[in-house]
């Protein structure tokens, strides 16, 4: 194996170390289903910014296995890219990896929840964004006299200052609660 | 001077996460310095305040411009936004790291009182600040000093910056940004630091430049452990791959599985190393009696695979069996440190503990992680919204199941809510429906209980290892229900129509309830048969075969004309007399024979009473029952030399009701005097005789309910000869009485060799020959054997071990005796139990989900309707069967262990083998549960099952070690009387002896009962405690 490729500098993957949790291999190992994406745009070696310039779009990004059956995938691909639109550089998507891998601390999961849930970005969890999420996650299935009674129960439960949405800290009480949620929340590369 | 806003932006960040007293203390125009110096103060100050107690003088560096320099040396092309956001950034970092210490560790001795420490950090914050000011000439040299513990600060500053960092939820562009800066700072200014250390010699400067290098290597060093110890985790990237296409519950099964595996393989490390190695390589093989030896003839089958798969042959004799370990006489001369039979029980009861504490760990453990689990409904709406969706899921069939289940959980959330209104939803269709299901599963349990106890009986028939088929009919049966009867479960169950939680839970119940009864009427009917196999080794103990033998021999070989001396007349005198085993003493004299009228006693093996009792029994069917019904004047003088009368009186105590139990009748004289003592009997050491004519009488043990209490004494009986010649001069005082005196014999020269001992029954029969002679002599010859005595001092010292002696038993009683190691049989049953129940999941694996998956999609093509959506479909996953298989083989595995030492080094093989088909076979041709529930709950669920089953399995062990006899020809226990004698004996042995009583005290009900009563006091305290907690709990919310 003669033609041994650079992928990262090595100060590069000392930073995404540092900034990820991930370690080394499975960085690379991100980097290599990074690149099965979309082989045909993405370069081998990302030694100079190719890692923060090169965008993949998200109708690419949404055919990964991992994401594939995820109903909020959409949702989940608009935060972690930088302006919004769903396509990830490889930075962006490693970030994503990240905060989804099991070692990430629960505090920065429930923000992640939080902004994933939050889909009008008023930094409140209100009326619209459980009706969007539940329709996403059941299909639309549940009627819309369903889907506002669990809302009103939903708000019973978590709204602790009674303005109808859940604000960060309503929500995060709410989550930590849950037993499921560290369970869940993850989603492995 | 762009560092000095960053730094002062921090600071001023800082503050107000703070505190608001903190900022006006900065705020406070107290110190005489311009503002950005008082800010770069302060924020070294707080730095101090975050990171160890405060040095006042390093503030000082901040007058300095060589900060500034530096960041303006490594600056970065960046804009000035980025620089407000690095700065921001920083700020929330260090405020965060700060707020962990202070609620986390407490580095720092104030922090208890944190207002008063964060006071006094102000303080001397502040105070800090006036000693700079007003030290306003720094030497140099200081100076120098000062600046480099400024840039460690900074550096230190970043360092945090770069650990904390992947915690912050940023974007990663942001992330970045900050680590090159920080970076940069510290790959330049560690340099710089270097370079100055370098230049400096002195050992604080050397101290530091090695305290570096040394960080740096042990940040290495753990990422990389961490890396490693990520690889290491066995079958990880198997079960995620399953997780993520089966859901978390399918995989907590493999997990469970797992986890299981790291239980046994600890289990069986300790016993392989602690029981079976050391055995194998320093136990003495000469010695091993039955243990370790084929006989000749088994030899030939021993290979078989019919012997092998029985568990006979070779196998019966390995490490895999109790019967195998030798006991400690074993060792024989050259005693070993190591002590087999000890390490083989401490090691046995370690690892049971363990096994305890393992899951007790893990419950603790997983309650831990969903500490607030309990509170299932507490916010369901919010939950179902928020977390139902498994993140992990990656599979369309399981996704499209996931939805489903979400929105079936929404409408009966919804219902349930609205079920919550109006109560009683019931009507009595259901209510018949569901108690006809209860009534069925209860038949169906009952049934299986009479099928098993009938196997079970019959396996216990003469003939029953006749062929392959009716030695494994049990093992067979076993697995027969164990697989069918969860599928009637499965079928009631949808009769019944529970929510599909409950109805999990119901069947997890049943089958358990299945499965505990199965096993314990097969530990019931196994207990039964084992009680019976000790009591048959028991007889084959070589002193009471020979004995019995002998008596009926002697009886039967002798025609003694007693017949008619048994009606009514005067009755005859039978009393046995030791003669030497020369051939010319077996013709004694008749002077002899009258010697020993009041030496007869009863050989009484104390510890296995039955027998004597069923050799009298024998002598009491014969026709001679009679002839030894004695009854014996003998005459004492009461002050003889050494009180014998007084120290004799036992033997109208307790062989009184001995006899009576035995059916022999008894004379009525009971007084003192004149004893009546029945039979003759009895053993004493030949060479004594000889010597001194010492004659032994055992005394019964005071274990057939006789009122002789605990101590059991072995007496000896010398007559007192003075003269040279005993006979003569014992047959004059026959005549006259003799006098008898008592003396307590050493128990050593009991406890030993086998001994031979011939001796004659005589019976004189007054009455019969009238004629000049008054005692007319029958003479039985026979010869008795006894192997030790039994000097039960106590009752938990060891006994003589006579398993060596088989060898010199016939063959045909060595066979008998060989298949007789209850121990033994009982590890084969579940050795055969466990390995027959892998079989079967294999080929269940096989049958019920590979070649039904092979015929769907083979054959879906060419079949009438649709095979892959109906009858008969792909298998799926059952969990709960799944699991309690699992737990319900560990439980078998606990029971054998201790008999079967090498019975987790199977159960390893087992679980990997079923891991890999398992998981292959699931990802192969399984499809996904239609209702996929919930993992996290339920794992504890598998424990406590788990916990139950192990509790249930050491008690019949347990039993075994308590009560029952262990073999005396094989296993490491053959010379106890129970098992853990072993234990009480040695730790008699380490207490002094003033102390016995104490601990006899202690373990007596008078201690034991109210200890019981004081813990159910303190549980019953605790639970109503926790109680309490829990309504106050309830309340506050």
């Amino acid at each position: 194996m003669g033609n041994k490729l650079v992928i990262f500098t090595e100060e590069q993957l000392e930073a995404y170390q540092d900034c990820t949790f991930f370690t080394r291999k499975e960085i690379l190992r991100v980097q290599k289903r990074f690149r099965s994406i979309c082989s045909g745009s993405v370069p081998k070696s990302m030694t100079r910014d190719e890692a923060s310039t090169i965008t993949v779009p998200f109708a690419n990004i949404e055919k990964l296995p991992e994401l594939k059956e995820n109903p909020f995938r959409a949702r989940i691909c608009e935060i972690f890219s930088r302006d919004g639109s769903g396509n990830l550089t490889f930075e962006d998507f490693l970030d994503m990896f990240s905060i989804f891998s099991e070692q990430a601390t629960r505090d920065t999961k429930v923000f992640y929840a939080f902004k994933i849930y939050d889909f009008d970005n008023d930094n409140h969890i209100g009326c619209d964004d459980i009706c969007t999420a539940l329709r996403l996650l059941t299909h639309s299935e549940l009627t819309l006299e369903e889907m506002n009674q669990v809302y009103e129960k939903a708000m019973e439960e978590g709204d602790v200052d009674g303005d109808g949405k859940l604000s960060f800290i309503e929500f995060h009480h709410v989550i930590l609660r849950s037993p499921e949620f560290f369970s869940t929340f993850h989603i492995r590369i | 001077m762009q560092y000095q806003t960053y730094v002062s932006r921090i600071s001023a960040k800082k503050t107000v996460v703070h505190s608001i007293r903190k900022k006006n203390r900065n705020v406070e125009p107290v110190s005489p310095q311009p503002s950005f110096d008082r800010l770069s103060v302060t924020f070294a100050g707080e730095d101090n305040n975050a990171k160890s107690p405060s040095k006042p003088q390093d503030t000082r560096f901040h007058v300095e411009p060589i900060p500034e320099q530096d960041v303006n040396e490594n600056e970065l092309p960046e804009n000035e936004e980025d620089d407000d956001e690095y700065s921001a950034s920083v700020s929330a970092i260090m405020s965060r790291s700060a707020s962990v210490r202070k609620s986390g560790r407490k580095r720092r001795p104030s922090s208890p009182f944190s207002p008063d420490a964060d006071q006094n950090g102000g303080i001397r914050r502040r105070s800090s600040v006036f000693t700079t000011s007003s030290a306003e000439s720094p030497v140099s040299n200081v100076e120098e000093n000062t600046a480099q513990e400024m840039i460690f600060h900074k550096m230190k500053i970043h360092k945090e910056v770069l650990s904390q960092i992947k915690y912050q939820p940023w974007p990663m562009r942001k992330k970045i940004r900050l680590v090159q800066t920080a970076k940069a700072y510290i790959r330049r200014h560690e340099g710089a630091l270097q370079e100055r250390l370098a230049q400096k010699k002195s050992t604080k400067d050397i101290l530091e430049h090695f305290n570096i290098i040394l960080i740096n290597q042990w940040h290495k060093a753990k990422r990389e452990l961490a890396n490693l110890s990520n690889t290491m985790i066995p079958w990880e990237k198997r079960i995620k791959e399953i997780e993520s296409h089966f859901g978390s519950v399918v995989a907590s099964y493999f997990t469970f599985l797992r986890w299981l595996f790291w239980v046994n393989l600890v289990s069986a490390f300790a016993l392989v190393i602690f029981v079976a190695v050391p055995e194998m390589l320093f136990a003495n093989k000469k010695n091993s009696g039955e243990r370790k030896e084929l006989l000749d003839d088994e030899k030939s089958t021993s290979t078989n695979f019919a012997t092998l798969w029985s568990f006979q042959g070779v196998l019966k004799y390995s490490p895999f069996f109790y019967g195998y370990y030798m006991s400690e006489e074993d060792n024989g001369e050259k005693r070993f440190w190591y002590r087999h039979p000890t390490a083989y029980f401490v090691t046995g009861l370690a690892v049971y503990i363990y096994s305890f504490v393992a899951i007790l760990r893990k419950m603790a453990e997983n309650s831990r992680q969903s500490k607030l689990s309990e509170k299932e409904d507490e916010c369901i709406f919010s939950w179902k919204i928020f977390t139902a969706w498994d993140y992990m899921i990656g599979n369309a069939e399981t996704a499209h199941n996931r939805t489903a289940s979400i929105i079936l959980g929404f409408k009966e959330v919804l219902l349930e809510e609205a079920e919550k209104n109006r109560e009683d939803g019931r009507n009595w269709k259901m209510m018949a429906l569901r108690s006809l299901a209860h009534f069925v599963v209860i038949c169906l349990i009952v049934t299986s209980a009479y099928v098993v106890v009938q196997v079970v009986e019959r396996s216990m028939e003469p003939g029953a290892d006749k062929s392959w088929l009716r030695q494994s009919e049990q093992a067979l049966v076993f697995t027969v229900i164990g697989s069918v009867y969860p599928m009637f479960f499965d079928a009631i169950s949808f009769i019944e129509r529970y929510h599909p939680r409950k109805a999990l839970r119901m069947q997890l119940a049943r089958i358990m309830v299945l499965n505990l009864l199965n096993l314990y009427s097969f530990i019931l009917a196994t207990f039964s048969q084992m009680h019976k196999m000790s009591e048959r080794s028991l007889e084959l103990k070589p002193k009471n075969t020979t004995l019995r033998s002998t008596i009926l021999n002697t009886l039967t070989t002798t025609e003694l004309p007693l017949g008619k001396s048994t009606e009514g007349g005067p009755t005859p005198e039978c009393f046995q007399v030791p003669v030497d085993c020369s051939p010319t003493s077996s013709i004694s004299p008749l002077g002899l024979a009258t010697l020993l009228v009041a030496n007869i006693s009863l050989s009484a093996n104390p510890s296995n009473d039955e027998i004597t009792r069923e050799a009298f029994h024998t002598l009491e069917n014969s026709s001679w029952t009679q002839a030894y019904n004695l009854s014996t004047e003998v005459p004492f003088s009461e002050g003889n030399a050494t009180g014998s009368s007084d120290d004799f009186s036992w033997a109208d105590v307790d062989n009184r009701e001995f006899w009576d139990t035995v059916g022999i009748n008894t004379t009525e004289d009971q007084n003192v005097t004149g004893v009546n003592i029945t039979a003759a009997l009895f053993n004493y050491p030949l060479n004594r005789f000889n010597s001194t004519s010492v004659v032994e009488i055992d005394h019964p043990e005071a274990n057939f309910s006789s009122p002789i209490p605990t101590d059991f004494r072995i007496e000896t009986y010398s007559t007192e000869p003075s003269s040279s010649d005993p006979t003569t001069r014992v047959s004059e005082s026959t005549e006259e009485g003799t006098t008898i005196t008592l003396e307590t014999s050493s128990r050593d020269a009991l406890n030993g060799a086998n001994r031979l001992e011939c001796f004659q029954i005589r019976c004189k029969t007054p009455g019969i020959d009238e004629s000049g002679d008054r005692y007319t002599t029958m003479t039985l010859n026979g010869m008795l054997s006894t192997s030790g005595g039994f000097t039960l001092a106590e009752p938990d010292a060891p006994e003589a071990d006579m398993s060596t002696y088989t060898k010199t038993m016939s063959l045909k009683t060595r066979k008998e005796l060989r298949g007789l190691c209850w121990e033994t049989m009982f590890g084969q049953e579940l050795v055969k139990l466990t390995v027959m129940d892998l079989l079967a999941t294999v080929s269940s694996i096989l049958m019920m989900d590979f070649f039904r998956a092979l015929f769907v999609r083979v054959m879906n093509h060419c079949w009438c309707w649709d095979l892959e959506k109906r009858v008969p479909g792909y298998g799926d996953f059952k969990i709960a069967e799944n699991i309690l298989h699992l737990v319900n083989n560990q439980g078998q595995v606990w029971m054998g262990m201790f008999f079967s030492p090498l019975l987790p080094l199977i159960n390893i093989v087992k679980l990997i083998v079923i891991l890999y088909l398992r998981s292959w076979a699931v990802m192969t041709c399984n499809i996904p549960h239609e209702v996929v529930f919930k993992a996290s709950r339920s794992n504890n669920f598998y424990l406590a099952l788990l916990l139950t089953m192990l509790f249930l399995c050491v008690l019949p062990v347990s039993y075994a070690i308590v009560w029952m006899r262990p073999s005396w020809h094989c296993g490491p226990f053959s010379n106890y009387r129970h098992i853990h004698y072993l234990f009480t004996g040695t730790l008699k042995k380490i207490i002094p002896k003033a102390m016995h009583k104490v601990l006899d005290y202690i373990a007596s009900p008078g201690i034991v009962i109210p200890l019981l009563m004081l813990l159910v006091l303190i549980i019953y305290y605790l639970i109503s405690l926790t109680n309490a907690l829990r309504e106050a709990n309830n309340d506050l919310k």
